[in-house]
């Protein structure tokens, strides 16, 4: 399945309705982060995307690794919040493995598993966690695993991609039944038990349009 | 002696600047200090590019410190210190102590003695410095 291709389209509109996604749900991120932090995930990324939005038609014109860092660094100078260095290293990371070089060029799956590996690489880096901290990689890691091996066993590309979004739904299920052990919800102990992350829930739904998206 | 420069990050723009304006009054003039403090626009927040610039400000420093107030300022400046130059960022150091006390501390030390080991020991004594008694 190697000759199965992900166009410069894709990595494009995949950004657009990302800037959708939150525009939508941001109220719903706020709401969970208001049950376990400070309240501010939906506001700051929609904060963020809005930035995007606006260079987007700049940025456009780039390859696939320049319009991704772009879209990187504008999370990091506007979101504010936690979420601003996660996802800003993430989208910066994530453009980095793609060898073609041209404007119109898009990833082979293959590139685009090692796009994830490396978003997900810096988030855990930065944020010096790994799974089972009650944070975003509870959904990351499972859905990056998942991908890597059902494509690895033969599962056409696509395919794969739903099944981590799956996974990456599974371990966001997890975050409700586990104690923070990152982030300011740390302080909540044993209360923050029954609640969903919010980074892992954005991040759920993030990889969703990464699937939706694919041809 | 070395030249140090300072980079005071915290979530609130106001505690920054007004940190680096209370430091500034111990300050000979020979420590650089450069406030990084808020989100775009004035928000409760931070800024990895903000502090990524606020480095490149004072990049003909022999050493920088680095003072961040709590969370996200953390992992902005860390983001921050893979955004310059690997040649700068090697001159940078996070010191790990409360931002008023450690950061004042280390201003004394660097402008008294241009020595960065001196300052951050001395921004790092601040962690457990009682002040009632």
């Amino acid at each position: 399945m190697s000759d199965y291709i992900l166009s410069k389209d894709y990595f494009v509109k995949v950004i657009e309705d990302l800037i959708t996604l939150v525009d939508q749900r941001k109220e719903y991120y706020t709401e969970l982060d208001s049950q376990i932090g400070d309240g501010d995930h939906g506001i700051n990324l929609e904060i963020g995307f809005r930035e995007v939005n606006k260079n987007l038609d700049e940025w456009k014109k780039l390859n696939v690794r320049d319009f991704y860092n772009n879209v990187g660094k504008a999370l990091l100078d506007k979101v504010g919040g936690s979420s601003g260095p996660l996802y800003g290293s993430f989208f910066m990371k994530f453009g980095l493995p793609i060898k073609s070089k041209g404007p119109d060029e898009g990833a082979t799956f293959e590139e685009f598993i090692e796009m994830m590996d490396k978003g997900v690489a810096i988030i855990q880096k930065r944020g010096k966690s790994t799974k089972g901290e009650k944070t975003m990689l509870d959904t990351f890691i499972p859905a990056l695993e998942t991908l890597r091996s059902e494509y690895e066993a033969g599962t056409p590309g696509k395919e794969a991609m739903e099944k981590a979004v799956e996974a990456g739904k599974e371990g966001l299920e997890f975050t409700r039944n586990i104690v923070a052990t990152k982030g300011r919800a740390m302080r909540l102990g044993e209360r923050a038990i029954g609640h969903l992350d919010p980074g892992a829930a954005s991040a759920a739904e993030f990889l969703e349009v990464f699937y939706k998206d694919m041809p | 002696m070395a030249k140090i420069g300072v980079v005071l990050v915290s979530h609130s723009e106001l505690i920054a600047t007004g940190l680096r304006d209370l430091v500034n009054e111990m300050n000979d003039g020979s420590v650089p200090v450069v406030a990084a403090g808020g989100a775009d626009g004035g928000r409760i927040g931070t800024s990895a590019i903000k502090i990524q610039e606020a480095i490149e400000s004072i990049e003909d420093c022999d050493h920088i410190l680095i003072y961040a107030d709590l969370g996200s300022s953390i992992l902005s400046a860390e983001t921050a210190l893979d955004l310059v130059d690997e040649d700068l960022a090697e001159k940078c150091t996070m010191v790990d102590c409360p931002i008023v006390e450690g950061a004042l501390a280390g201003v004394i030390m660097a402008a008294g003695s241009g020595d960065v080991e001196t300052a951050i020991q001395a921004s790092e004594e601040a962690r457990g410095a009682l002040k009632l008694q």
